[in-house]
This record gives C-alpha cells, sequence and structure tokens, in this order.
C-alpha cells in the first residue's frame, strides 16, 4: 500500500474531445499515493486512456488539475518527463531500430550515460527474456514481441512513476505472468508507484492493491478490490458441472444464470450457502465450485 | 540530439528501395527523356532539365521522405513517445532535417553523376555548394514536416506530398526554362520555393554566383523559418498538450 506521500493529486479533471457527444472524462478526481500499485478498468472508449495521458502531461484538460508530487504536470514537462516512465498503448515508435537500440537510445535520452545505457539494456533483455529479439528490426516484431519490448523501453530508466497502458496484452501466458512477476518485484522490492491500464481484472487482482473504474468517462468507483468486493458481496457464483446423462434437481433459492451442455452457473445468497451444501447431492456433479465475487465481475458490476 | 539524429538516420533501413525509385531512377528517367529536346532548345534548357531533375531528387528525398515520417510518427503515436521523454520538440525537428539531408546525398550524387554523363555537361562547380544544397533542402525538410504533422493519416500525407512535389517541379520554370513557358507559369514560379531551389543549383553548377544568389537564399530561408514556425506549433507538446 502506499507510504502516505502523494504521488498524484487529480482533482475535477474534465476532458471533451472537439465534436464529441460527451467528455471522454467528466468531473474526476482521485489521488495516488507513492507506492502504490493502482489498476484502471473500464471498457473501450471509458475514458482510461485520456485520463492517463493527462496524467503524463500529453494533454492539457479542459478543467481540473493534475498535480505530480504536487506540481502541476504541465508546468514543467521536464520535471514530468524525469519521473514518469510511460508505456502508451499503440503502435512502437522506434519501427526502424533494432530491439537493443531501441533501449540504448531510450536511455540515452532518458539521460544515462554510454556505460550505463548499455548496462540498464543487458540487464532488462535478462530480465524479460528478450535475447532472441535483440537483433530483430522492431517494425518486423510480432505484436507480443513488441508489447515486451515497449514494457523494456518503459524500465529502462528506473523512475519512481510507471504508467502502463495494457501491458499485457498479446502476450502468451506464460510472458504474461513474467510480467505480473516483474510489476510485482518493481512495486514491493524497488517501491516503483505504479499505475496501469488493463482489461485483464482476473491477473490484474493479483497484484494491484487499489482500482478506480470507468464508465463513460466517469470514475464510478475506487477502492481497494477486497472493499468493492465486498460491496457486492450479498451473492456467491455457484460452478456446477454435472455428470453426464444427470438431471440434478436445484433448490429454487439457487438464481440460475446460464445452464449449457451440462454446465450450471448460478447465484445463491450468502446467507443460503448452508443449507445449499447440504441440500445437493454433491455425489451427482462432477464439479462443484462457490466463488466470491472476482475483480472481473465487479468490473461487469460498475463499469457496465 | 545527436542521439535523435541517429534515430532518424535509421530510417534508411526502409527508406533506401523507395530512395532508388524516386530519389534516383525517376530524376534520371526525367533528364534523360526531357535532355533529348532541352538539347534542340539550346544549353540554358539543358542546364534546366539538369538542375529540375536535381530539384525533383531532393523534393522527393526530403520533402516527400519527411512527410511521410511525420506522418507515421503522427499516426503512430511517437510524438506521444517523445513528449513522454525529456527531448524537445524542435530537437526533434533539427534532428529529422540532418538526418534526411544525409539520407538525401546519394540521390544528389547520382543525378548528378548521371546528368553529367548523360547530358554531355561541363560543371564548374562553386565552392558554395554546400550552403547552397543545405538552403535548397532544409525548406524541402520543413514543408514535408509541415505536411506529415498536419495530414489526417499517412495515406494522405503521402498523396498530398507527392501532389505537392509534382506541383512544385510543373509550376515555374524549374525544369523548363523561363522563355519556353507561358508568362503565367514563370509569374507562378515566383511563389514556388523549387524555381528558388533549381535556381540556385544552377547558379552553383553552372554560374555566375551573383546577387540573386543572395536574394534566392533569403527567400528559402524566409520559407524555411515560416515552416520551421508552422511545424513547431503543431508538434509543440508532440502529443497535443499545447493545443488540443
Amino acid at each position: 500500500m502506499g507510504d502516505g506521500h502523494v504521488v498524484y493529486e487529480i482533482r475535477e479533471v474534465t476532458k471533451r474531445f472537439p465534436g464529441a457527444e460527451r467528455p471522454a472524462n467528466d468531473d474526476i478526481s482521485l489521488t495516488i499515493e507513492q507506492g502504490e500499485f493502482f489498476g484502471m478498468l473500464g471498457s473501450n472508449g471509458a475514458g482510461k486512456t485520456t485520463l492517463i495521458k493527462q496524467m503524463v502531461g500529453l494533454l492539457r484538460s479542459d478543467s481540473g488539475s493534475i498535480r505530480l508530487f504536487g506540481k502541476d504536470v504541465l508546468a514543467d514537462p521536464v520535471f514530468t518527463s524525469m519521473r514518469v516512465s510511460y508505456m502508451p498503448q499503440t503502435a512502437f515508435a522506434l519501427n526502424s531500430l533494432k530491439a537493443s537500440e531501441a533501449l540504448y537510445v531510450t536511455a540515452h535520452l532518458r539521460g544515462l550515460g554510454r556505460r550505463e545505457a548499455r548496462r540498464r539494456r543487458d540487464e532488462l533483455i535478462e530480465r524479460l527474456d528478450i535475447g532472441g529479439m535483440r537483433d530483430k528490426v522492431v517494425r518486423r516484431m510480432s505484436g507480443g514481441e513488441r508489447r515486451l519490448l515497449q514494457l523494456a523501453v518503459a524500465l529502462v530508466a528506473d523512475l519512481p512513476v510507471l504508467i502502463l497502458d495494457e501491458p499485457t496484452n498479446e502476450l502468451d501466458p506464460a510472458r504474461r505472468r513474467m510480467v505480473w512477476d516483474l510489476l510485482r518485484e518493481l512495486n514491493h522490492e524497488q517501491g516503483q508507484t505504479i499505475v496501469l491500464i488493463t482489461h485483464n481484472a482476473l491477473e490484474a487482482e493479483q497484484v494491484i492493491e487499489r482500482v478506480g473504474i470507468l464508465r463513460e468517462g466517469r470514475l464510478v468507483a475506487v477502492g481497494r478490490p477486497a472493499e468493492l468486493k465486498s460491496g457486492l458481496a450479498k451473492t456467491l457464483s455457484v460452478h456446477l458441472t454435472l455428470r453426464d446423462g444427470t438431471t440434478a434437481e436445484l433448490p429454487d433459492y439457487l438464481e440460475v444464470q446460464s445452464r449449457h451442455r451440462g454446465k450450471v452457473v448460478a447465484q445463491v445468497s450468502r446467507t443460503d450457502v448452508a443449507r445449499l451444501t447440504s441440500d445437493l447431492d454433491l455425489d451427482e456433479f462432477l464439479e462443484f465450485r462457490l466463488q466470491s465475487k472476482t475483480l472481473e465481475e465487479v468490473y461487469f458490476e460498475y463499469g457496465n | 540530439m545527436w542521439t535523435l539524429f541517429l534515430v532518424q538516420l535509421s530510417n534508411w533501413r526502409w527508406s533506401w528501395p523507395g530512395m532508388v525509385v524516386t530519389g534516383m531512377v525517376a530524376p534520371v528517367l526525367t533528364l534523360a527523356a526531357m535532355g533529348v529536346f532541352a538539347k534542340e532548345s539550346g544549353g540554358q534548357a539543358v542546364h534546366q532539365v539538369f538542375v529540375g531533375s536535381l530539384t525533383l531528387a531532393l523534393l522527393f528525398e526530403t520533402q516527400n521522405k519527411v512527410a511521410n515520417n511525420f506522418a507515421f510518427m503522427k499516426f503512430n503515436d511517437a510524438f506521444d513517445f517523445y513528449a513522454a521523454l525529456p527531448v524537445r520538440p524542435q530537437a526533434l525537428i533539427v534532428a529529422t532535417a540532418g538526418a534526411f539531408t544525409l539520407l538525401a546525398l546519394p540521390a544528389l550524387v547520382c543525378t548528378t553523376l548521371f546528368g553529367v554523363l548523360i547530358l554531355g555537361l561541363k560543371v564548374s562547380l562553386s565552392p558554395l555548394v554546400v550552403p547552397v544544397v543545405l538552403a535548397v533542402v532544409l525548406p524541402f525538410v520543413g514543408i514535408g514536416a509541415w505536411i506529415g504533422s498536419r495530414a489526417k493519416n499517412p495515406e494522405e500525407a503521402g498523396s498530398l506530398s507527392v501532389l505537392c512535389v509534382l506541383a512544385m517541379v510543373s509550376l515555374g520554370p524549374v525544369a523548363v526554362p523561363a522563355h519556353l513557358l507561358p508568362d503565367f507559369m514563370v509569374w507562378i514560379g515566383w511563389v514556388n520555393p523549387a524555381f528558388y531551389a533549381s535556381s540556385l543549383l544552377r547558379q552553383v553548377f553552372f554560374g555566375p554566383i551573383d546577387g540573386a544568389t543572395a536574394g534566392y537564399s533569403g527567400v528559402l530561408l524566409g520559407c524555411l523559418l515560416l515552416m520551421w514556425v508552422l511545424t513547431s506549433k503543431r508538434i509543440a507538446g508532440f502529443g497535443g498538450a499545447a493545443g488540443s
């Protein structure tokens, strides 16, 4: 959890693009503390990327203010760029370079000397296991390779704040796990403040400490995942898989959400859990799973 | 600045096939084709075809390439990438100008050599050739940066830039001497930077260097400053922090 020192103080930020029906960000207020791992969830077009672009100083808000370590992010762009490392969502800028060159060049542009830039380049290539694409030109890389390189480029300068826009998109499961482990390590061991946008709420739940959910430009929920889940925790999810050829009778207090090829997903009130386990003959089922709300379900609840 | 220059120079990895076609083959074919007719119209016409072809090569290699490069950067969020680093937008423009000027040199040398061989020219190269080439190339880079930073997408930038190159070579006494053009075309030439560029190139290759050289350089410098102001405004804050 954060250490009480405020990194970002966002106050009543509104941003509207010309010709748009509604603001991309509408009166958003939020505080992010030093050392926090903050996740932003929301459907496409909810305004997440617009908000973090303002936090990095790439877009000017129509109203409100964004302060980084107490300073307006736009007042001194160099102050912001020397403290915040940003990994954008879209395609990569250094497309004509090889992976190793892109890392070295970015380190150099961030002010590292030649020897230090080379050291960081080699360290990240090893840490992210991207040695195989070291001499590959960026524009010839696959989406996943490019994504990893983008992340490496964002990490090259070791700045106190990391802002990542969908860092695990297009990555295979093994590499996604490696990235989450790395981010957890940077946050826990090096104390870096991390703000990230992701659509992968289930994986993000393992690492993020606080989450903000945006819907149609508004911040509709913010808090620790457990807090947000507890607000919706009047029911639990029940996942049942019937044995072939059987048709189990389900109690009427079970609210069935879907039933397909022997798989049943239902909701049960917390107060009915005890009698559910006694009312059902568990031998009739291949699988019986009771699950509290996940962050993904919280996201569905608030974000849609 | 040096690092940005090297980054922009790395564009040779994708741009060299285009350079061979538009920076070497097209100008050489142009001068070969037009040279046949120009020889019948006298030495001045041959000189004009030669410098017109050089202008065409430089337009393709600087203005067109920079327009494409800036449009590509704009639509790949490269401006956002650089804006998130401690890098000034003006440094990127200067680095781009330097890199694409250097990348245009093979096309310039190739077109010059083939021009001299094909047209049988005797050139008396002025020592002012380096500053004159810079005076010619930098406004072209500026126009390209402006087109690329304004275009709605890379396709539009490419189309507009090629149209602009062709219009600039065609409108006014750029590849055809003034006495062979109707008056209105000659008048249009006075607002065409390519006319001043080809005139300067003619002076450094064939002489004479005179007061007009300074005047033409001044016009191109004015064009460069105008493009600098327009493009710097356009990409101030790169991703739009200044504007939007």
